[in-house]
């Protein structure tokens, strides 16, 4: 009976959800909206992680090595550019790291991907019970990648995840399935999580987040638009 | 989490009508399972009003830190190992069949062992392990389980978090609600 | 359905779903080392998968890095395949499962547990000629296999908690290849076999071996060579390769010697996991009993405590109190000893055991457990 209640109230809502318009979401530490001053001016841009699946017929998704790679290439450019046309911080390239460095920033990324989806899910307040986590807002990678700071002198850094997955044909089914954030997503094909993480501490400032069933991540476009339409969640004046 | 208990999450999560979760107040944080045993829930954390488990608990979102207590019969076999228990179990008997159950999973298979020694729970002689495993993405983990037998079957507190900032977020959270069992039913 | 046996069968659906029509056109083998720059778009896109399930892998701190280890293993192969060298490379896995498996950029990986069980160099040479001539002959390609990562594994099943390698590594090779990609890979398997001398007889005796072994411990794992018909298969496919075939070595010696520390890690291992029904069934066949040192009788106890079938504690105590004989400073037997006397209620003795194990291992990691059960015991 509560499954048949939530199943029936799920299909009402997401029919009202299945347009192609956008739909970003944010949250954003209260910290930082009550000190706006201390945003931070200039931030590293870690090589964003996109997994893009072609889906056949049958809605089985195979990973594509090349659309990938052009993936990562937009969400880089656009991010650069997004960045300096809304005047939101300064944006840098990320070092090349040693080995060690490597290994760090891998198990931190690993982290972050775990954090953003309990932001997304709980972290955004949308649930009675964890309302709180809005104003309680202490998500954080902690300080273990405070060596970028160091080596790139930014105060902040800028992490993008996400997934695509595009049908053969070019024709958009509806497909729920798993993401890198660990999430079920109901019929939106595009899922990106972008964050910016205090190097200093680690903690979570700002995560915006697109869900879009018409968005093809290989399109430089469509990647720009996503990007402009994150910034504008990021708090304050510009 | 397994998929019918992920179905009814993502469901509910996109659906407010429905609860699922409730947040542990301070004039409301006993949990008791009838004739079994009684505990002290953190303050501020979040339980999940239904689940398998006797108690599942979180503070920040389950893939960040979980809290679960568990009591099953000696004869439900284990998924892994396909064994069950037995009431006359040292600790360290049950410590090796956890491990082995654990290993028996290929995400934790390559398991490091932290540490492993008697504890007390609920004034019963049990288990303490704690170990530590990583991702496919290279996430360090960490685990920390505090099990017993007795007449009745397998009672397990199991707590887990990345060990990168979070694990010992929750740790204390974790001892004092294990600290704080008591045996409700006389013993069958 | 259990979350594991739930998260195996949507893994081996979607594996199952992954292997495309084959190609129409036949794929040349190489006939040497090429790079990633020589390769078309689909080959190179596999190719960087599998680099990516090498991170992964290594990420997971599933690789065993034992550089004797590893450069006994990539010997073998540089022997069988000198005109791939570079470009085939052989890892030793830490699982202890019977399994070895290629990937198509020439990444060769072989578990622990299937190189511990091999009574000589001339069947581990064996699997690592077959599962070479997967790469050399191009099979991932011809059935446009897609290998994922770790990663994009757990991002289609990761909600199940199934973001295992091992899984994956169970599904590349168990559903990668063919009946006839097989028998290829068995038969240019077998001609470097034989090209680089090792005995061809023992071809045959590699997988016999295994399937005795998988047979008698009721192995039930949905790996390579535990499906027993393909095992079988091995089985015939060379019995007719090497029909009329002899000489050859075995390599015996220099095998035993080399992964003496590995058979004893992969007992350690197989007790861990419970795997006492596959020590019980090495250690019990004197012909194997003899590439073991006198420890193993410690790790043959506990197969049969833990196993604790009628008159098993019996045998344990046999074999705890023969290896205290024969390898007297080996600690953990006393204490295994120790906790059989203690749960039948001869505490005297079991203390005096405990205490001779806390002597030879001050820094034991159970220390705790042993102390505990020293205190329910009479003082001396």
């Amino acid at each position: 009976m509560f499954k048949a209640a939530c199943l029936a109230i799920l299909l009402a809502t997401t029919s009202l959800t299945a347009s192609p318009a956008r739909a970003a979401m944010s949250a954003v530490n209260p910290d930082l909206v009550q000190n706006l001053d201390a945003r931070p001016k200039k931030v590293v841009l870690l090589p964003p992680q996109i997994f893009v699946f072609e889906l056949s017929a049958g809605g089985v998704p195979t990973r594509m090595a090349d659309w990938e790679a052009a993936s990562r290439d937009n969400l880089r450019t656009a991010a650069m550019r997004q960045a300096q046309d809304a005047r939101v911080f300064e944006l840098v390239e990320a070092p090349a790291l040693d080995p060690v460095e490597q290994e760090t920033l891998d198990a931190h990324i690993g982290l972050y991907d775990r954090v953003a989806q309990a932001v997304f899910v709980y972290g955004r307040g949308e649930q009675t019970a964890w309302a709180h986590k809005k104003y309680e807002f202490d998500y954080t990678l902690g300080p273990g990648l405070a060596f970028l700071r160091e080596r790139t002198g930014a105060d902040a850094a800028l992490i993008m995840l996400g997934a695509d997955y595009i049908s053969s044909g070019g024709r958009k089914l509806a497909f729920v399935a798993g993401l890198a954030l660990g999430i079920v997503m109901p019929l939106g094909q595009s899922f990106v999580a972008a964050g910016i993480v205090d190097l200093n501490n680690g903690d979570v400032q700002w995560m915006g987040f697109d869900s879009s069933s018409s968005l093809d991540t290989r399109n430089a476009d469509e990647v720009n638009g996503l990007m402009r339409t994150l910034y504008r969640t990021w708090p304050g004046p510009r | 989490m397994n998929v019918r208990l992920l179905a009814v999450f993502c469901l509910v999560a996109l659906v407010s009508a429905c609860a699922p979760w409730t947040r542990v107040a301070p004039d409301d944080r006993s949990f008791e399972k009838r004739d079994d045993y009684r505990l002290d829930l953190p303050i501020g954390w979040v339980r999940r009003t239904a689940d398998v488990n006797d108690l599942f608990l979180t503070r920040d979102g389950p893939a960040l830190n979980f809290i679960v207590a568990t009591r099953q019969p000696h004869d439900r076999k284990l998924p892994n190992t396909k064994r069950g228990t037995r009431a006359d179990m040292l600790p360290f008997e049950l410590a090796e069949l956890a491990l082995a159950e654990w290993r028996g999973n290929d995400a934790t298979a390559n398991l490091e062992v932290l540490s492993n020694t008697p504890a007390a729970l609920g004034g019963k002689p049990a288990m303490r392990l704690h170990v530590r495993y990583k991702n496919e993405r290279g996430l360090p983990i960490e685990r920390l389980m505090v099990a017993m037998v007795d007449a009745r079957g397998r009672l397990s507190l199991l707590y887990e978090a990345p060990a990168i900032v979070y694990f010992a977020r929750g740790q204390s959270a974790f001892e004092n609600l294990v600290a704080s069992l008591r045996f409700t039913a006389p013993p069958p | 359905m259990s979350r594991a046996a739930a998260s195996r069968t949507l893994a081996c659906a979607l594996a199952l779903s992954l292997v495309l029509p084959v190609r129409a056109e036949p794929v040349a083998p190489w006939a040497h080392t090429v790079g990633p720059a020589e390769l078309d778009a689909p080959e190179k896109s596999l190719w960087q998968e599998a680099d990516e399930f090498d991170r992964a892998l290594l990420r997971a701190g599933k690789v065993n890095a034992d550089p004797d280890l590893t450069a006994y293993l990539q010997g073998i192969m540089d022997r069988l395949y000198p005109e791939f060298k570079g470009r085939l490379t052989v890892r030793l896995l830490n699982a202890q499962q019977i399994n070895a498996f290629a990937l198509p950029n020439g990444s060769i990986y072989v578990n622990a547990g299937l190189v511990a069980r091999f009574q000589n160099e001339a069947q581990l040479a064996t699997v690592l000629a077959h599962e070479g001539a997967h790469f050399t002959h191009r099979h991932s390609l011809q059935q446009a296999e897609r290998v994922r990562n770790a990663a994009a594994f757990a991002l289609v099943v990761g909600l199940l908690g199934v973001p295992m390698v091992g899984d994956l590594v169970a599904l590349s090779s168990m559903f990668g290849f063919s009946r006839e990609h097989e028998r290829e890979a068995d038969a240019v398997g077998y001609r470097r076999l034989v090209a680089a001398g090792y005995a061809p007889r023992e071809s045959i005796r590699t997988f016999e071996h295994l399937q005795a072994e998988i047979k008698a411990a009721d192995i039930k794992e949905p790996f390579f060579f535990a499906s027993h018909p393909k095992l079988q298969e091995r089985i015939d496919s060379f019995t007719e390769l090497s029909r009329d075939a002899n000489g050859g070595e075995t390599g015996y010696e220099r095998f035993v010697e080399t992964t003496a520390p590995l058979r004893l890690a992969s007992l350690d291992a197989d007790l861990a996991a419970y795997r006492y029904r596959q020590i019980i069934l090495m250690l019990t066949n004197s012909e194997a009993r003899r590439e073991y040192p006198p420890e193993a009788g410690y790790h043959l106890g506990e197969a049969y405590r833990l196993r604790n079938e009628t008159g098993d504690l019996d045998l344990a105590e046999r074999e705890f109190r023969r290896t205290v004989e024969t390898a007297s400073q080996f600690a953990p037997t006393y204490r295994a000893l120790g906790f059989l006397l203690y749960k039948r209620g001869d505490k005297t003795q079991a203390a005096s055991l405990f205490r001779r194990y806390l002597e030879l291992a001050p820094d034991a990691a159970d220390r705790g457990y042993v102390e505990a059960a020293l205190r329910e015991t009479p003082a001396p």
